[in-house]
């Protein structure tokens, strides 16, 4: 017997040692924390925010002048009022504008900008926010300024949570349909891609009427 | 002499008199043809075991020659002191500019900065270094983006609930992360998608063979594969295939390699995503030109739109580009 609770013992002893000197974890997780101590996305994202995209609001196009000229001549729609990251068919638009809400599901709020209202000219996106339209239409965020492209990425995620925590929430416990609101947000336009309409918003301020 | 002598005679001393003009001209033709070069460029490859890279490297040193240089590409075989060791030897033998695929985001910089000092300047394309000290400029993909659209991609062929793995690329390599943290950032915002591994197969179809049959071994019951390159893509196909998988789990890579869009034709990998490695190759080409004519004023960093390539829109490209 006492041979038996020595070997429990030395398992015991083992097994604790090997659980206090090693642990697992995602590699790409054991990475970013690696680097987070050089660069802080997030705080970086809320200067942006609240020091230079919403000092920038008035820059955005009107969202009827900017879908009329994206229907007839998107090329000319980008040199007017597009920004485009280095060399690329894809390109991005802040833009403002007021319209009814016709309709609602988890991609969105779909809002007409006709008077009065027909078809949905936009989607306000409302369920999960990503990709660069916000960073990239305010052109405020130059790639060059980033040694390492994770950290000019990162920003971008960062910009998307201020949109999914502090935009989105308060904006739903409000809409409806039929009623009127206000936006102001970004979009993607890809060039030889024909459909155009309803253009997919992401939103940087949103107030119902 | 008789006439006819006279007229040998001449018709000899005028071939004569044409042979020595005809070759004097050739001397004086060679110098102008030597001037006609204007220098060697060095095109440093991370590795050319991969055809994607082989299409870079070859495409920067075609458009090279094509505006007067002479090229010559190294491999680096993806190891950071065969990388410095042709740097000191381009260094040495008098190249004028360098196009750049580093091995390494951090170990390749000293490699730059030996060139940057010796007056050779460097671009790099493709892959980025972590300094914007150094080189002239930076043609990247936007890996990032790319994985955006693919992650979303993903999500809707998965119709939002399932269990993958991730097979990443090299850990130094920045491309790895952008790719994985753009899919991340699309992806994990479905609780009901469950990543039950990720490991590095260094972009290589060898290893994702035999990581993805470990992994399978430990998971045999995952629905998707999300590899960094398309090269791991073919690898993790294989490994599926020999475990009779491949017509339950999907797999998606990252390159628009030539074997991979080909697989998405026979529908056998789900989706990839198209960089354009001509596109790159042959602006950082320019941009060198550019700049041994005198023009210093060039972006740090350039990324490159890339674009997401499915079994629905297949018919719009071909390996490495669009049809």
């Amino acid at each position: 017997m006492e041979q038996r609770y020595k070997y429990i013992l030395v398992i015991l002893i083992f097994g604790l040692l090997v659980s206090r000197s090693c642990y697992f974890e995602r590699l790409d997780k054991a990475k970013e924390q690696a680097e987070s101590k050089a660069f802080d996305p997030a705080e970086y994202a809320r200067d942006f925010w609240d020091n230079k995209l919403m000092k920038n609001l008035d820059r955005a196009v009107d969202a009827q002048t900017l879908l009329e000229l994206l229907n007839t001549d998107v090329k000319r729609a980008r040199d007017k009022y597009g920004r485009i990251l280095g060399i690329s068919s894809v390109c991005c638009f802040l833009l403002s504008g007021k319209g009814t809400v016709i309709s609602m599901n988890e991609d969105g709020v779909f809002v007409s900008i006709k008077r009065p209202p027909s078809d949905p000219d936009i989607i306000i996106a409302t369920s999960y926010i990503f990709g660069n339209a916000i960073r990239d239409a305010s052109g405020l965020v130059d790639a060059s300024q980033f040694p390492n492209s994770r950290d000019f990425n990162n920003i971008s995620e960062q910009i998307n949570k201020i949109v999914a925590t502090h935009v989105i929430p308060p904006f739903l416990e409000k809409v409806d349909k039929g009623i009127t609101v206000r936006f102001v947000g970004a979009a993607e336009v890809t060039e030889d891609e024909p459909e155009i309409r309803p253009l997919y918003v992401i939103p940087i301020l949103l107030e119902t009427e | 002499m008789s006439r006819n002598s006279l007229a040998y005679l001449a018709i000899v001393a005028l071939v004569l008199l044409g042979l020595v003009w005809g070759c004097k001209q050739k001397e004086e033709a060679a110098p102008a043809e030597e001037a006609e070069s204007k220098g060697k460029i060095a095109i440093v490859i991370s590795t050319l075991n991969n055809p994607w890279f082989v299409v870079l490297g070859e495409t920067a040193a075609e458009r090279a020659r094509q505006l007067g240089y002479e090229a010559t590409i190294f491999d680096s075989q993806n190891d950071t002191a065969k990388e410095t060791n042709h740097f000191e030897n381009v260094i040495a033998a008098g190249y004028k500019a360098i196009l750049f695929n580093p091995t390494d985001a951090d170990g390749s910089i000293t490699n730059i900065k030996k060139a940057k000092e010796a007056g050779i300047p460097t671009f790099c394309m493709d892959r980025e270094i972590n300094s914007t000290e150094v080189a002239v400029a930076q043609i990247l993909s936007d890996n990032y983006t790319g994985c955006v659209k693919l992650g979303q991609y993903f999500v809707k062929k998965l119709n939002k609930k399932g269990t993958y793995v991730e097979l990443l690329g090299l850990v130094g390599d920045n491309n790895t992360w952008n790719r994985s943290k753009g899919f991340h950032s699309v992806v994990d915002n479905y609780k009901d998608l469950k990543m039950v591994a990720q490991q590095s197969a260094d972009f290589d179809r060898n290893r994702a063979l035999d990581v993805t049959e470990s992994m399978l071994q430990a998971n045999p019951d995952i629905d998707a594969v999300f590899c960094g390159n398309d090269a791991m893509a073919m690898g993790a196909y294989q490994a599926l295939v020999a475990a009779g998988k491949h017509d339950q789990v999907m797999v998606f890579g990252y390159d628009g390699a030539k074997d991979v869009v080909d697989a998405i034709g026979e529908g056998k990998i789900a989706a990839t995503v198209m960089q354009f490695p001509k596109l790159m190759a042959k602006t950082t080409a320019e941009w060198a030109d550019q700049y041994l004519r005198g023009e210093r004023s060039f972006p740090q960093k350039v990324p490159v739109a890339v674009e997401l390539v499915t079994q629905e829109n297949i018919s719009k490209y071909t390996a490495y580009g669009k049809q």
